[in-house]
């Protein structure tokens, strides 16, 4: 009887090794059980009522300001897009840019004032008619609230 | 019906796609793998299906798309058949015999119920908190928005000019990056008829959700059930993999590919089955064919293959070329879509493409310990971060050690920790050769790097540090 017990003692895990791996299992359960989500602030409640409930309508994309602007551009090909300050891919302030290429796709918008067409896209209406004098644009549509359609000029 | 068939025609084909590989081999665990892969396959393989049928006729893309998946399960499930055995119903049934019940050990049952309760707890409280937060920011992160969502736009909105999605004169979008997310949002887009934006959650937590079920098939396989079930909920309680699937990222989806394609061809290795290399090859190409980082796995994994199998003692040059064969061949497609994509429609990029000489990038990556010393500082930073990872780099390096001390040659087990390596090797030398400011790379993209081999480090770990099945 010993002797079968030795023979399996001698094949199996040393001892401390199978207590470290049953150290690993409570360890690790207790890391499961023990962990907290953040809570979610109050205001994602309601929201996610409306979003499983089929009131998607309430949720509005980036960019979709610029949908209004849609009717004057042409469907397809290359605009250019004005804003207060020159182009800077690191520049927080850029994120209207990609927000208006996102909305405006498959329309191809570029920083630089090379297009024949423009958004531009300012602050406010007199920064709005600065811009499009500095880059050479005469607007055709707006400004309204900084938001201007430009042609450029000969 | 509509956002239903949607839902279930890519993890069908997936399915399909799969099962033909695993039929007659030892495969363990078959259904756990085929619940894990079926979606990210599925969903891979429309994209790709999507991305030829662009190149060849975007008009009628999406009926091609359709038409070609439904050929390909037919494909499988007429190959499935053909190759079904009677014989084994007789097998069963002789080894069934007169009807008798399992027996019973207490112990294990009670881990495996305890594991599966656990799973299933937190996985409800996943699922809630995930739909409170996407509640929050329904369209994800910038990259998602402005990356990968406005590629899958110029493939739905205007078909006959989708390779306006490579122009070099779209700013800051990457024109180079590899389409699997964007082609799969596409294909969710054409199928139910317009821009659904609850399709970028659904693909997400799919996802997230696959890199779980792969823990418990390749922990239960290896070890026990109950290790696989605290395997897979050791991962979702993860912060920086919740974070990242919750703003719909790629690298998720990446991580998954990279723990699919390698733990596979553990098995692979482990089972001598040659048909399981064309199912690592296909992960590992779908990788590929996710993120640019993927292109960096699948060279790293294909040298560690093509090492093993040549130290290996194989019993002659036909066997090692018939693994290679296979697994060329799963990898095969994606790798060809990349290949085109690279080569004439994303031509332009911060690497390939960017125009740097390689003195540029050696004058980079040689320009001051102080950088070098800065990206190991990140790393010393991020894997002592307990909050983040929940002592998981600590069950890494104790697992590591326990291998280099006992039986590290055994069984294949160290082919994780070799891929980890070579991979995390090569994102430091891209992060130092980026032409982006080191410190603003760091901050951005650091974390989601090392997000890449976490499923993978996961399962190394447990499989390690668990008891194996003859000692529970």
């Amino acid at each position: 009887m010993l002797k079968d017990r030795l023979k399996v003692e001698r094949n199996g895990l040393p001892s401390w090794t199978r207590i470290a791996r049953v150290v690993f299992y409570g360890v690790a359960f207790l890391l499961v059980i023990t962990s907290r989500k953040p809570s979610a602030p109050p205001q994602a409640y309601p929201l996610r009522r409306i979003l499983f409930g089929g009131h998607s309508a309430m949720f509005k994309s980036p960019g979709f300001e610029f949908g209004s602007l849609k009717p004057f551009l042409p469907q397809t090909g290359k605009v250019s897009f004005i804003m207060d300050i020159p182009y800077d891919p690191h520049d927080a302030r850029m994120e209207p840019f990609c927000a208006a290429q996102a909305h405006l796709a498959p329309l191809v918008l570029t920083p630089f004032p090379s297009e024949r067409v423009a958004i531009i896209n300012c602050s406010n209406a007199a920064m709005a008619i600065r811009r499009s004098h500095e880059t050479n644009y005469r607007i055709i549509q707006g400004p309204s609230g900084g938001k201007a359609i430009a042609v450029k000029q000969p | 019906m509509t956002f239903f068939s949607a839902f279930i025609f890519p993890p069908l084909l997936g399915c399909l796609l799969i099962a033909p590989f695993l039929q007659h081999t030892r495969f363990p665990q078959k259904i756990l793998f085929l619940s894990a892969v079926s979606f990210p396959i599925g969903y891979g393989a429309c994209s790709l299906l999507l991305f030829f049928a662009y190149l060849v006729a975007p008009p009628v893309a999406t009926w091609t798309t359709l038409v070609a998946g439904l050929g390909i399960m037919i494909f499988s499930v007429k190959k499935l058949l053909s190759s079904f055995r009677p014989t084994r119903l007789s097998f069963w049934a002789k080894s069934i015999g007169p009807f008798s019940l399992p027996k019973f050990n207490l112990l294990p049952t009670v881990f495996l119920i305890t594991g599966f309760l656990l799973f299933v707890f937190i996985l409800i409280r996943t699922l809630d908190f995930y739909s409170l937060t996407i509640s929050l920011n329904v369209f994800g992160g910038w990259d998602a928005y402005y990356f990968w969502a406005l590629k899958a736009k110029f493939m739905f909105r205007a078909p006959a000019e989708w390779q306006n999605l490579f122009s070099p004169d779209l700013f800051w979008t990457h024109p180079d990056y590899p389409l699997l997310l964007p082609g799969s949002l596409a294909w969710g887009w054409l199928w139910l008829g317009k821009e659904a934006f609850l399709w970028a959650p659904f693909l997400a937590i799919g996802f997230y959700l696959s890199c779980a079920f792969l823990l418990i098939w390749y922990l239960t396989s290896t070890v026990s059930a109950f290790t696989g079930y605290l395997g897979a909920s050791f991962f979702l309680i993860l912060g920086p993999c919740f974070f990242w699937a919750v703003h719909f990222y790629a690298d998720v989806p990446l991580s998954f590919f990279i723990a699919g394609a390698t733990l596979t061809a553990v098995i692979a290795l482990r089972e001598k089955e040659e048909k399981l290399w064309r199912v690592s090859g296909l992960l590992s190409g779908l990788a590929a064919w996710t993120k640019n980082e993927g292109i960096l796995f699948i060279l790293s994994f294909s040298c560690l293959l093509m090492a093993i199998l040549f130290f290996e003692k194989i019993k002659s040059k036909r066997q090692f070329s018939r693994r290679l064969y296979c697994f060329l061949s799963g990898a095969i497609l994606p790798v060809l879509a990349i290949l085109i994509l690279k080569t004439f429609l994303g031509t332009t990029g911060d690497y390939l493409g960017s125009g740097r000489t390689l003195f540029d990038y050696l004058t980079l990556l040689f320009s001051g310990w102080d950088r070098v010393l800065l990206l190991l500082n990140a790393y010393r930073k991020s894997v002592t971060s307990f909050t983040l990872w929940r002592g998981l780099w600590g069950f890494f390096l104790i697992a590591v050690f326990y291998l280099g001390f006992r039986n590290g040659r055994s069984r294949y087990k160290w082919v994780p920790v070799g891929i980890f390596l070579l991979v995390n090797l090569g994102y430091a030398v891209a992060i130092l050769t980026s032409p982006y400011n080191l410190e603003w790379q760091i901050q951005t993209a650091f974390e989601r790097l090392l997000l890449h081999t976490v499923p993978l480090v996961l399962a190394f770990s447990f499989e390690t540090l668990a008891l194996s099945p003859n000692h529970q």
